[in-house]
């Protein structure tokens, strides 16, 4: 800016002849001339800007203004002009500042006027700072001519724009990508601005230094930043902020949006995790327990998923089975379950429930497949019965169910042979047929019946149940009737269940629940349960939640004879009626719940008068803690008393200290977990748990669990209670995919046009394909790969190409891009016969244009005589007419012109149009006749 | 300046202290235990098997702890493996019960949130019969267990 004033400056003095002489030698060495001609023709003689022929240079004047501003400018008139004499005063404007009114006027003598004004223009690109304006040259006779200065002090505009490129970004996880952008400065200073990056976490620069970068008012800088994505970074839009600054201020600020493409997430690296771990815990006997398990969880491929699990080993005893369990091992039979989205396969270890009618609840070993699609679904079981210690015994089962949408109604029908083996066998023969209908006010009705045959009788059961879900509201109300009961893989013979769940407001909901059971077991020869539950709830706060809760349930049991002499009848009924208080604040939480009530217990001894007695039973729980990223540390007590019919207390009191998967300060990347929990109940009898367990990362995937755990429950046959220590090494690595997902291929330029990759054809970098949600983008190569379904075509995002770039439509595999660009077809109608000129309009002229695989291209008339094809791929195109919409048939003179669409700029051919000739004939022959000739005669025809 | 609290909260807060004071006035008071008409004292093991809904094994220790005329308290510790999965589960909770007639024992396990009602005849150091525990909005549990006091 200053730069620019001064040369402006030095570019004045040396128009006045005076640049190599300092301001003093300057003013003594001028000698203006006296004015020779009028000062009117003076102003208009000389030149703005620079042309003075002399004078005496006074001291400036100077005002203030602000570019695109008018300032009126007070000019004293020097006191050594002759006072008896006229003085011309002319005003010479410099640069681009303009002066408002004449530029000279005469100053009559005697007139005693000592100042001018003078309105000045500052024009809207000044520069900021003192600049040369104008210069008041005073002319009178017998005096040299005295020259004052106007100097402006235009001040400062900063006006700095930033604009984004207009390439849409995206990049590849783990790759870099470019952000460009311009940083204008429409201000009237120079400006020195530092662009300050506000990048995603885990992104970096890669440039190790970012200078500033000077400009000038009017100029643009391209900027470019290289920035690092992370490897880890998910697919979808990631924010990227530039913000320009000078000093402390801020001048301008943009975010930029990087499509970010993580192809990992349908990639090698998202395979099945495998982890493989050996176990092993002394039980309390002190006997060595161990474990192998292996199991592998995640995608298999494309949309199938893999949960396999198997275990061999040694257990031996119920404290090592616990300590397992605390290290994450389970010892159960293999099973593997295949998940894809219309089907699923569990082989192994499996079972499933066929509908209330034909079979809950049954599980073995053997194969299980649920295939399902829009409008049908069909699950089978085979399988063996899973064997006990007590029963060895398997029992084969299978069981079919399938399911299909007829109209609004679903109907369904199975068919089950179910059985198992142990203490109380089950066995069911079933067949059954159901429909579930959409019923008014937003209800399902479901309905089913079966003929169920079961060990020692057969009979016909049915079960109805009407279902409303809608938000947070829900109610159901089921009625079976099941004969066999639990021992025919039932819930219960009759069942009757009402659930209502209600939210009243915004803060108030209830829930309600009823119900009534009967059953006849191997055990009981009747079993019959009820009971309701109602609690209202009230949000407080957004957080804390206050519920009321009344209950009660009751069972009368009948039970069978176990030994000569025994069985009996016997029954329950417990009332309770409590509250709850749930609050949290953060990560911190609090939940306490009380309860009062009494049980009431009759026994009837087999031939026997019944027995009743009512005893109280209250207890509070309340737990606290706080949970978070880093683990879970509680405060655990329970407080619970009941009291016999002489009026004897029990009670019991329970405090513990819980910590699960806490990150260790300190240890990083080691969790731990604890417990210790004291139980003290009548007597002075004490109880109490002690556990302490560790997860400590090793490396390359391998880690270690250790556990310790005191507990009294487990005790050795000796009566003592021991530690009982668990360790578990583990390795866990994600394997690649059995066969990667999605489809592949490049995004290649097709400069030939013809469709297909040939040698010298580059890949396309960053081009974004896209199939249904999905999309990638191409790698350096143009190598892409795509998730989605494979029944789709992938299409290219033409917004990822460059300018001039378009896709040749969807595909699969190889998908081309190709430069267009616009076509001209001028079409020029010839003269009839080569002699009268033809009028026609042209716009309902259709031009086509065809490319060697067929695909067309329409033109738009654009002109008169003009039809253009806006946007054309490279390529070779034949050109079709339809003329027929116009007034008069025109046919295009052959050959037409083959149109070669080869590289970025426009083309332009002309097709000659030629009317149809005139025929004439000379009238000789019969009317109506044929001529004899079908050379056309032409003539000159003008007009019409 | 004193901020008027709002009448609901106030209806809450009340609620609140009603129900608190309630529960207070609820802790029971005890009596000095009677002498013992029975000999239960000491530690059993359990075993028990859950055949409905789902099938589990039981296995544990039942210690009877105190004894007061024919009421008996303790503990009862399980530990419950799922027939179908293996998967395992610890139970433990209060025993409160009473000997009814010459033979039968009569007890609930608070093992869960509903008691497990034990009612089993006493041979000898065995006591054997059937448990039912009614849990809210869900068929009742049940199944069958045997006792057998350990060795001193």
């Amino acid at each position: 800016m200053m730069r620019r004033a001064t040369v402006l400056r030095w570019a004045f003095a040396l128009a006045a002849g005076v640049c190599a002489l300092p301001p003093l030698a300057k003013a003594q060495s001028s000698a203006f001339p006296k004015s020779a001609v009028p000062a009117s023709d003076l102003a208009n003689t000389v030149p703005s800007d620079s042309a003075r022929d002399g004078g005496t240079t006074l001291p400036p004047v100077t005002v203030s203004g602000a570019p695109r501003s008018y300032q009126v400018i007070t000019v004293p008139v020097p006191d050594a002009l002759a006072s008896g004499t006229d003085v011309d005063v002319v005003i010479v404007p410099h640069g681009d500042f303009v002066i408002l009114g004449a530029r000279s006027r005469k100053l009559p003598a005697g007139a005693g006027q000592r100042k001018i004004a003078v309105t000045i223009g500052i024009p809207a690109g000044a520069l900021a700072g003192r600049l040369m304006a104008a210069e008041a040259h005073f002319i009178s006779t017998g005096s040299p001519t005295l020259v004052v200065p106007i100097e402006i002090n235009v001040s400062l505009v900063r006006n700095i724009v930033l604009t984004p490129g207009k390439a849409r970004l995206s990049a590849q996880a783990g790759s870099d990508v470019i952000v460009p952008f311009e940083i204008a400065n429409f201000g009237n200073a120079m400006e020195r601005i530092d662009a300050k990056l506000f990048l995603p976490e885990g992104w970096s620069v890669r440039e190790v230094k970012q200078g500033a970068v000077t400009i000038s008012p009017g100029e643009t800088s391209k900027r470019r930043v290289r920035l690092k994505v992370p490897a880890l970074s998910s697919t979808g839009s990631s924010f990227v902020g530039v913000t320009l600054v000078s000093g402390a201020d801020t001048l301008a600020s943009e975010t930029m949006t990087v499509e970010v493409f993580n192809s990992n997430s349908i990639g090698g690296q998202s395979g099945p995790l495998i982890t493989t771990a050996y176990s092993r815990a002394l039980d309390e006997n002190g006997n060595v327990n161990q474990l192998m398990t292996l199991t592998a969880n995640g995608a298999l491929y494309d949309s199938v998923r893999i949960d396999a699990h198997a275990a061999g080993g040694t257990l031996l005893g119920a404290a090592a089975s616990n300590s397992f369990a605390h290290l994450g091992s389970y010892q159960s039979s293999a099973s593997l379950i295949l998940t894809a989205p219309s089907a699923q396969l569990s082989v192994g270890n499996t079972g499933t429930s066929f509908s209330d009618l034909t079979g809950l609840y049954s599980y073995g070993q053997g194969a299980l497949i649920h295939a399902q699609k829009s409008d049908w679904s069909v699950l089978a079981l085979g399988a063996y019965s899973l064997p006990s210690s007590t029963a060895p015994d398997r029992k084969p089962m299978f069981g079919l169910r399938a399911e299909h949408q007829v109209g609004i109604a679903q109907i369904s029908s199975s068919i089950s042979h179910l059985a198992d083996a142990g203490p109380s066998p089950r066995q069911l023969d079933a067949a059954g047929i159901g429909a579930a209908l959409p019923s008014p006010f937003g209800t399902t009705f479901k309905a089913e019946v079966a003929e169920r045959r079961f060990d020692g009788g057969s009979g016909l059961g049915w079960s109805s149940q009407l279902v409303r879900m809608s938000g947070e509201n829900s109610t159901e109300l089921r009625a079976t009737h099941a004969p066999g009961g639990s021992d025919a893989f039932a819930r219960a013979t009759n069942e009757l269940v009402a659930n209502v769940s209600e939210r009243l407001t915004h803060r108030a909901s209830v829930s309600a629940s009823a119900w009534s059971t009967t059953d006849a077991t191997s055990v009981f020869s009747g079993l019959k349960s009820n009971g309701f539950s109602l609690r209202p709830q009230y949000a407080i706060h957004g957080a804390t939640t206050v519920a009321l809760e009344a209950r009660s349930y009751s069972f009368d049991a009948n039970s069978r004879p176990l030994a000569p002499g025994s069985g009996g009848a016997f029954g329950n009924r417990e009332q309770q009626l409590g509250v709850n208080l749930s609050t949290y604040l953060h990560q911190y939480f609090f939940n306490s719940t009380a309860y009062l009530g009494n049980v009431t217990r009759t026994v009837t001894p087999l031939g026997l008068a019944t027995i009743s007695d009512r005893t109280p039973r209250n207890y509070w729980t309340a737990n606290a803690g706080w949970s978070g990223p880093g683990g879970l540390v509680e405060l655990q007590t329970r407080i619970e008393q009941t009291r016999d019919r002489a009026g004897f207390v029990n009670q019991q009191s329970l405090f513990g200290v819980r910590a699960d998967q806490v990150v260790l300060p300190m240890l990083s990347g080691i969790r731990g977990e604890g417990e210790v929990q004291r139980v003290s109940g009548f007597g002075g009898e004490k109880s109490s748990i002690m556990r302490a367990g560790l997860a400590i990362p090793l490396i390359d995937g391998f880690s270690v669990k250790i556990d310790a755990e005191r507990n009294s429950i487990f005790h050795s046959i000796g009566g003592s209670v021991p530690w009982v220590f668990g360790f578990r090494l583990e390795h866990a690595i994600t394997v690649p995919m059995v066969r990667m997902p999605g489809t592949s291929g490049y995004v290649f330029e097709d400069l030939n046009g013809n469709q297909r990759r040939d040698d010298g054809e580059p890949g396309v970098a960053g081009a974004i394909v896209r199939r249904g949600s999905e999309s990638a983008v191409a790698d350096e190569s143009g190598k892409y790969r795509v998730g989605g379904d494979s029944r789709q075509a992938v299409v290219i995002d033409e917004a990822s190409l460059a300018d001039g770039w378009t896709a040749n439509g969807s595909a699969r595999g190889d998908l081309s891009v190709t430069l267009t660009t616009s076509a001209a077809i001028e079409l020029r109608v010839a003269a009839r016969s080569g002699i009268a000129d033809v009028q026609i309009d042209l716009a309902k002229a259709h031009v086509i244009a065809r490319d060697s695989a067929g695909r067309e291209w329409g033109a738009m008339m654009s002109g008169p005589t003009t039809a253009t094809f806006q946007s054309l791929p490279v390529g070779n195109y034949t050109l079709d007419f339809d003329l027929s919409e116009l007034s008069e048939p025109l046919v295009p003179r052959t050959p037409v012109p083959l149109l070669i669409v080869s590289g970025k700029d426009s083309k332009s051919i002309t097709v000659t149009l030629d009317p149809r000739p005139i025929r004439m004939w000379n009238g000789s022959g019969k009317s109506g006749s044929a001529p004899k000739s079908d050379a056309p005669v032409t003539t000159k025809k003008s007009g019409s | 300046m004193i901020r008027k609290q709002p009448v609901r909260v106030r209806a809450i807060l009340g609620l609140c202290a009603l129900a608190t004071t309630a529960l207070l006035a609820g802790c029971l008071k005890s009596t000095e235990p009677l002498p013992s008409s029975v000999d239960l004292d000491g530690k059993w093991t359990y075993t028990g098997t859950q055949t409905s809904p789902v099938r589990e094994t039981l296995s544990g220790t039942l210690t009877i702890s105190g004894e007061s005329g024919s009421s008996f308290v303790g503990r009862l510790d399980l530990v419950a493996v799922n027939a179908s999965n293996g998967q395992t589960r610890l139970l433990a909770g209060l025993v409160n019960g009473a000997v009814k007639g010459s033979d039968l024992i009569d007890f609930d396990a608070n093992l869960e949130a509903s008691p497990w009602r034990h009612v089993g005849q006493i041979v000898a150091d065995t006591i054997s019969g059937p448990w039912v525990s009614s849990a809210s909005d869900a068929p009742a549990s049940s199944g069958t267990f045997r006792i057998e006091r350990q060795s001193p």
